[in-house]
């Protein structure tokens, strides 16, 4: 008999994929972890919106912008002339303020000299003592004609309006000069990064003074003049000046010089002149990105700058706020994605290259002429590592105390309820994991007791295929063919050491070892070992796998079944002296008949052939429900018509010559079972066999009906029946009917109804009888259907 | 014709030599396997009938030593004690024309030794009417008249039945009949082969009262045979027995 031994865990799917080995998180933590990626992602975005709006770290970004700018000078365009109210001048000239009478004279000097446009810097807010002084400087303006002046515009102005222009004196603006506002005002830092624009409320801008002569350089005159007082202004600072490096920049000369024709005319000529003060005491003076610590800017210096820029576009503006937050959240964004899918470490330099990255867009940016300030975007970089340290571990901290609590409450498997302590919490995680600890280090205590009891060798390994534990009868087993510890071993060589004493063992261990590297699960049919001792193993490999059927490793089990296997070669041998050795000498005997034998008296011969007749029957009968009991069936689909047909034909010579008629109604279509077929036809045989014995004259009835999933066939007689005490023992083996009164006894072992019983079992069905003595008597079994496509 | 028969069972070499020369065939009495491989070197035979079970070589053994040998083409027909259906199936996959498991009845016996003797000397007739018994086969028209009836059949039915009655009495492996029938590409369900049996056997009502039997020779195939009434000796005592029986209570 085959070892009816339990595998150890269902072999659902054939093959373990390996890619699934690794161990993860449990999903629930996984998802856990997302949440809580998913809120610093949207903080991160928040904060990066606010920061690009509100600008907190405006002085990073001002340093950044500085230094970008001082590796990106301009080259200053020899079209630009500066004449200098300068320290030499003032020596030469005298204190400031000088006559107007100077002023007109220097203009007309330049004029003489062939000035494109004369941006005179000064203001001429007030009229002067001597209105001749006025005068004259008014004819000088006219005579030149391209004479740009600047104005204020002080906001807020006075007695609460929102601003107040201060004009030139009325006489020079009747001169017709071109106007300007020409206010610098610095940015919070000190800094003049920008000339500021300012518009009135309605949009129409206030020409500021290098545009006024901008314009006249071109020809153009200006649309829009000063604002009237009290107009609403509105400033803007985002168009910023590429400043010429210092010193250097622009062309000077000295106004005493210009003033006494000492300048060559070539450096005045076709040129457009700002004329401003440099002079120190002066004050007109700014701190810019290219004037480092110490130095300042003169105000006129700083016009040139601007003004050279205007003229060739050669700006730097400051990027539109939506697109600074797009360049900040890029890098911020893709950092978090790294953060999700990548290793720590990676991360890092991930990070980092990001940084330099955005510093170096940004710089390149300001080449190109565009501001985009890098400072948010490298801070939420920076900020980005450690946050998202601390919500993991946060996480992780937050998990593994629901974990232990959840643990803790559960109860034992080896122990009772357990007690935690209230109140501090790091002490309550302490003593949930102590318990934990304590629990597993029980748990495998109790494993091993557990696989040391069992009465087989049991190998667990991992999924690599290293032994994990090895119980005591497995040691017991290994010890004479191989020394030292099973456990850390790779299963391969453990069960290599068996393989000389093997037949065929390098094969059927290397197959193992295969399947366990490939992940597979070995196939469902049991391995037997038979070693040179004569012992014989049965070798089974099963998954473990946890509660979400993800693979753990493998137990070998390898179970001593010798003495089994022994029962079994006896049992079979005496099946094979009752199958051949005793059949023969019965065919002998009936052979003899056949020949020599004709010379006996009919009758003698005549019974002679019917015990060796009934000698061969009881041994084939009991062969056969031997092995029904044992063998186990082939089964295939198959017709139970096809059987019935078959067995109807097998007898048709006996009831033939009983003077018998069986009627078979058969089912319309087929009647598909899985069945072994010459098993179910020797069963119908059988039992048509015991209706024509035993069923008197006229007609035996047999058919299949389909009925409710199940096949059922029946044999009807018309004998004497069965009386109702006999009924229920008409299945048990070597039991046999007493004839009825009068009636010769059958020959036969009793054994052909429990074959039927048998055969039935092993196909899943059951057998029923239903008789009345003097009625004749019904038996019959059913099967279940294969399915439709079975 | 001349036969050889190979038993070291004296009484069932007797028996069976007697049946062949009450059916007028001449008989060699053999012992052993050895005794016939070296008597084949100077005689032919048209049939050998071989025991399965004897000392020295077994049947199987001579079996596979004939089917390699000038003489692989003698028909052979196994007898033998064993029962399994296993057992048979070894016999005729080692290259058995047929086996009978003993004890022998005479009337299969004959009957068997006939099939073969008759498929040895037949040349495969190719007329186009082919009648057996009761059925007559028009390759032609892929019909078959029954008593004169016609039986609708499909292609393939009437190939099987054809194939069936052309080696009447001859077990055929289920292999052989799919490639015969079907073709060798053929990739069928095994389920196709039995259904197909089983509507011949319907249609042509090849049923042991009509006179043929088609049955299943377990694990290896099918054979088509006629039906023989065998005279048993159980069933002559079981009429005797009946003769003085009194009648059976109403």
């Amino acid at each position: 008999m085959r070892p009816e031994l339990r595998p150890l865990a269902e072999g659902g799917g054939r093959s373990a994929p390996r890619a699934a080995v690794r161990h993860h998180a449990p999903p629930a933590a996984r998802r856990g972890l997302l949440f809580e990626w998913i809120g610093l992602l949207i903080g991160a975005v928040v904060a990066v919106a606010l920061a690009t709006w509100t600008r907190p770290i405006e002085r990073l970004d001002n340093l950044l912008y500085d230094a970008a700018l001082r590796l990106n000078p301009r080259t200053p365009s020899a079209d630009i002339q500066i004449v200098a109210i300068d320290n030499r001048s003032l020596q030469a000239l005298g204190e400031w303020p000088w006559p107007r009478r100077r002023h007109a004279e220097l203009i007309d000097r330049l004029r003489a000299a062939g000035a494109r446009v004369i941006g005179y810097d000064v203001l001429f807010l007030e009229p002067a003592a001597d209105p001749a002084d006025d005068r004259a400087l008014a004819e000088a303006i006219r005579r030149a004609g391209n004479v740009v002046l600047p104005y204020l515009v002080e906001v807020p102005g006075k007695d609460g309006r929102a601003s107040e222009v201060l004009r030139p004196v009325g006489a020079l603006v009747a001169a017709g000069p071109a106007l300007g506002h020409a206010g610098l005002r610095p940015e919070r830092d000190g800094v003049l990064r920008a000339i500021e624009r300012l518009s009135r409320a309605d949009g129409t801008p206030v020409p500021h003074f290098i545009e006024a002569v901008d314009a006249r350089a071109r020809g153009a005159r200006l649309a829009a003049g000063p604002p009237p007082d009290g107009a609403r202004l509105f400033g803007r600072r985002n168009v910023r000046i590429r400043f010429a490096p210092l010193p250097g920049g622009y062309g000077h000369a000295s106004f005493v010089d210009v003033l006494e024709g000492r300048t060559p005319r070539e450096f005045l000529a076709g040129r457009i002149i700002l004329v401003g003060a440099t002079g120190s005491g002066l004050g007109d003076r700014f701190a810019t990105p290219v004037s480092g610590d110490a130095a300042t800017m003169a105000g006129v210096e700083l016009l040139a700058n601007a003004l050279d820029g205007a003229r060739s576009d050669d700006v730097i503006r400051v990027a539109p706020l939506p697109a600074q937050l797009a360049f900040a959240l890029v890098p911020v964004l893709a950092l978090m994605a790294g953060l999700l899918l990548l290793r720590p470490r990676t991360n890092l330099w991930i990070g980092a290259g990001l940084g330099l990255l955005v510093l170096a867009a940004a710089a390149g940016l300001v080449m190109a002429g565009w501001w985009f300030p890098p400072a948010n975007a490298l801070v939420a970089l920076a900020l980005l590592f450690p946050l998202w340290g601390w919500r993991r571990l946060d996480f992780a901290n937050r998990y593994m105390a629901t974990e232990l609590e959840a643990l803790a409450g559960e109860g034992g498997f080896l122990r009772g309820e357990r007690e935690v302590p209230v109140g501090d919490p790091v002490a309550r995680q302490v003593a949930l994991m102590h318990g934990a600890i304590e629990d597993v280090r029980n748990l495998k205590r109790f494993i091993a007791e557990s696989l040391d009891s069992l009465p087989d060798a049991a190998l667990v390994t991992d999924l690599d295929g290293r032994v994990l534990i090895a119980n005591e009868v497995a040691r017991a087993l290994f010890a004479p063919y191989r020394a030292g510890d099973l456990e850390g071993q790779p299963l391969a060589a453990v069960l290599g050491a068996l393989a000389p004493a093997l037949d065929g063992g390098e094969d059927e261990v290397s197959d193992i070892a295969a399947r366990i590297r490939r992940g597979l699960l070995p196939s469902p049919e049991p391995r037997e070992w038979t070693l040179d001792d004569g012992r014989v193993l049965d070798v089974r490999l099963a998954f473990l796998s946890d509660d979400t059927r993800a693979p753990l490793g493998w137990i070998v089990r390898l179970a001593d079944i010798t003495r089994l296997r022994e029962t079994e070669r006896q049992r079979e041998e005496a099946l094979k002296l009752l199958t051949h050795d005793m059949r023969s000498p019965q065919a002998s005997i009936l052979a003899l008949l056949g020949t020599e034998g004709r010379a006996l008296p009919r009758d003698l011969a005549d019974r002679l052939a019917r015990y060796a007749r009934q000698t061969l029957d009881l041994a084939d009968q009991y062969v056969q429900f031997a092995r029904a009991g044992t063998v186990t069936p082939t089964l295939a689909p198959m017709d139970l018509a096809d059987a019935l047909v078959d067995a109807v034909d097998d007898l048709w010579p006996q009831a033939r010559s009983r003077g018998i008629r069986v009627e078979t109604a058969l089912p319309e279509g087929e009647a598909l079972v899985m069945g072994d077929r010459a098993l179910l036809t020797r069963a119908i045989h059988n039992l048509l066999g015991n209706a024509l014995k035993y069923g008197g004259r006229g007609t035996v009835e047999t058919g299949i009906r389909l009925d409710g999933g199940e096949a059922l066939l029946f044999v009807r007689d018309h004998g004497q029946g069965i009386a109702e005490a006999d009924l229920a023992r008409v299945w048990e083996p070597f039991h046999r009917l007493a004839p009825a009164e009068g009636q010769p006894a059958e020959s036969g072992a009793g054994l052909g109804l429990p074959f039927v019983k048998r055969v039935v079992a092993r196909h899943g069905g059951r057998v029923f009888v239903d008789s009345r003595p003097g009625e004749g008597a019904t038996f019959g079994f059913a099967i279940p259907l294969a399915g439709r496509d079975g | 014709m001349r036969c050889a028969v190979v038993d070291d069972d004296r009484a069932q070499a007797e028996l069976v030599r007697s049946l062949l020369e009450g059916a007028g065939h001449s008989c060699d009495m053999m012992t052993s396997g050895r005794a016939l491989i070296s008597r084949l070197r100077h005689e032919t035979y048209d049939l050998v009938v071989l025991d399965w079970c004897m000392p020295g070589l077994d049947g199987v053994e001579v079996l596979r030593m004939l089917r390699q040998g000038p003489y692989a083409g003698t028909p052979v027909l196994m007898l033998t004690s064993r029962a399994d259906d296993g057992d048979v199936v070894t016999g005729l996959e080692a290259g058995a024309d047929d086996y009978i498991v003993k004890p022998l009845v005479p009337e299969v016996f004959r009957a068997r030794v006939e099939a073969i003797l008759r498929r040895a000397a037949m040349q495969r007739p190719s007329a186009p009417v082919v009648r057996f018994g009761p059925y007559s086969f028009d390759r032609a028209n892929e019909t078959v008249r029954f008593d004169g009836k016609e039986v609708k059949l499909t292609a393939k039915e009437f190939a099987l039945a054809l194939t069936f009655f052309e080696n009447l009495a001859r077990p055929l492996a289920r292999s052989w009949l799919l490639e015969t029938v079907w073709g060798t590409a053929a990739d069928l369900e095994s389920r196709t082969l039995d259904a197909h049996v089983s509507k011949v056997r319907a249609k042509l009502h090849l049923r042991a009262e009509t006179g043929y039997r088609l049955l299943p020779v377990y694990s290896y195939g099918y054979r088509l045979e006629r039906a023989v009434a065998v005279e048993e000796a159980p069933a002559a005592q079981t009429t005797h027995d009946r003769k003085e029986a009194p009648p059976a209570p109403a």
